[in-house]
């Protein structure tokens, strides 16, 4: 999946990213859903899948040691700004 | 560093959950004994406690009865697998091996002509519960530099309960201690070890993984005495770095533990689903024949927590399916 666009990435396109791996996403999901959990329900294996996604997509890449915490990669919105903030850097 | 320090900090470096405070008392107990002694107490106590309880010894003659025997009884069968239970748990800890050359002289590498077939990338080697642990020793004692992929042995968590010799042994064959996947840490740690290992496989590095371990299943294979849950996460290393997946097993002969290096499955092809279905047929050949030669080592399929009954579940099955060794 590409977006239109590398260098801005958007809530919807990662939530795009999201549901496309996602083996089942809820009706409401939205980017506040949990990535795991009472969410997407994402496990390691598709959690790796869905970072994978978003490094070709926006063009990132990750430092597994730091960005990779409970707190990043929480929700949508909370991978969202991870991704920002390696494009900022 | 002296005895009793190093005793006081081997017994802090219980690797839990998968050692209980009694077990692991009794392997750092039996670790002062001139080797085999060790191994064969504990052995024997394994079969002592099967018949106490009832729950295991049951489970290993139902495991005993789906196996093709040729002329061994059942009962052997069982008090065979409990007795290899035991002497898998005493050779994880290396009890009472307390050198190198003794090491060396225990543990036989088979297969490695099928490394020069994979050379040249990132690879992985696959392990299965399937026989004796740390099948990853054999390729370091052969001068191969490889990073163990997870939760357990980490040698870091054993580290003060090993000998000196064997612990410059690990720290000088590969990454080893950061590469945590315990399932009971929550968070992110599996998909770290994971994205890690990408990292070294696409650098041309060699990484251990077991595919039965924790983790999403990613298929299952039918083996004779149950099923067997394959797991996902090297299948995805696989298919996103293009890595060669060398299946390794192990059993012993005699005292010997015998790693085997098997040749490669076949290259990813471009379809996930088709790929999948190539390494399931493969690996349902090679771990059916393993199990049929080695039924009297397969205790982790014997003990599977999928066989006992629900009221016996007390820990959560994921850690059971985590540990190589379950002695509780």
């Amino acid at each position: 999946m590409k977006a239109s666009d590398p260098d801005e990435p958007t809530l919807e396109t990662v939530r795009a990213i999201v549901v496309h791996i996602a083996d089942r996403s809820p009706l409401d999901a939205g980017p506040e859903t949990p990535l795991t959990e009472g969410g997407f329900e994402l496990d390691s294996v598709n959690l790796l899948k869905t970072i994978l996604a978003c490094e070709e997509t926006f063009q990132v890449s990750f430092d597994p040691d730091t960005d990779f915490t409970d707190q990043t990669l929480e929700t949508v919105r909370t991978l969202f700004d991870l991704i920002r903030s390696k494009q900022r850097r | 560093m002296g005895a009793r320090r190093r005793l006081r900090a081997a017994w802090a470096d219980r690797p839990t959950p998968v050692f209980p405070r009694e077990t692991w008392a009794l392997i750092l107990a039996l670790d002062r004994l001139p080797w085999p002694w060790g191994e064969n107490i504990m052995a024997c106590c394994f079969v002592a406690k099967a018949f106490v309880r009832i729950e295991r010894l049951r489970q290993a003659l139902a495991w005993a009865s789906a196996q093709q025997r040729r002329g061994r009884s059942r009962w052997a069968l069982a008090i065979s697998l409990c007795f290899h239970h035991g002497r898998f748990v005493a050779r994880a800890m290396v009890t009472g091996i307390q050198d190198l050359v003794t090491l060396r002289q225990l543990v036989r590498l088979r297969g490695q002509e099928h490394l020069a077939a994979a050379a040249g990338r990132g690879r992985i080697f696959l392990g299965f519960h399937l026989g004796p642990t740390s099948p990853d020793i054999a390729l370091r004692l052969a001068g191969h530099r490889v990073t163990w992929i997870g939760a357990w042995p980490s040698w870091a968590q054993k580290r003060n309960a090993l000998p000196p010799e064997i612990q410059e042994l690990y720290a000088s064959s590969g990454e080893h201690d950061a590469l945590e996947t315990r399932p009971s840490n929550r968070g992110q740690a599996r998909v770290r070890a994971l994205y890690r290992a990408r990292q070294l496989l696409t650098r041309g590095r060699d990484i251990f993984i077991t595919a039965d371990g924790a983790g999403q299943a990613a298929f299952e294979l039918s083996l004779p005495g149950g099923p067997a849950k394959v797991c996902a996460g090297w299948l995805l290393l696989r298919q996103t770095t293009g890595a060669s997946v060398l299946p390794v097993l192990s059993h012993m002969e005699g005292h010997t533990q015998v790693v085997t290096i098997h040749p490669a499955l076949p290259s990813p092809v471009a379809d996930p689903g088709d790929d999948l279905k190539v390494c399931r047929e493969a690996l349902g050949r090679l771990l059916t024949d393993h199990v049929r030669r080695f039924p009297e080592q397969c205790y982790f399929l014997a003990f599977a927590e999928r066989r006992r009954a629900p009221r016996h579940r007390e820990t959560d099955p994921r850690l059971i399916h985590g540990s190589p060794i379950s002695p509780a």
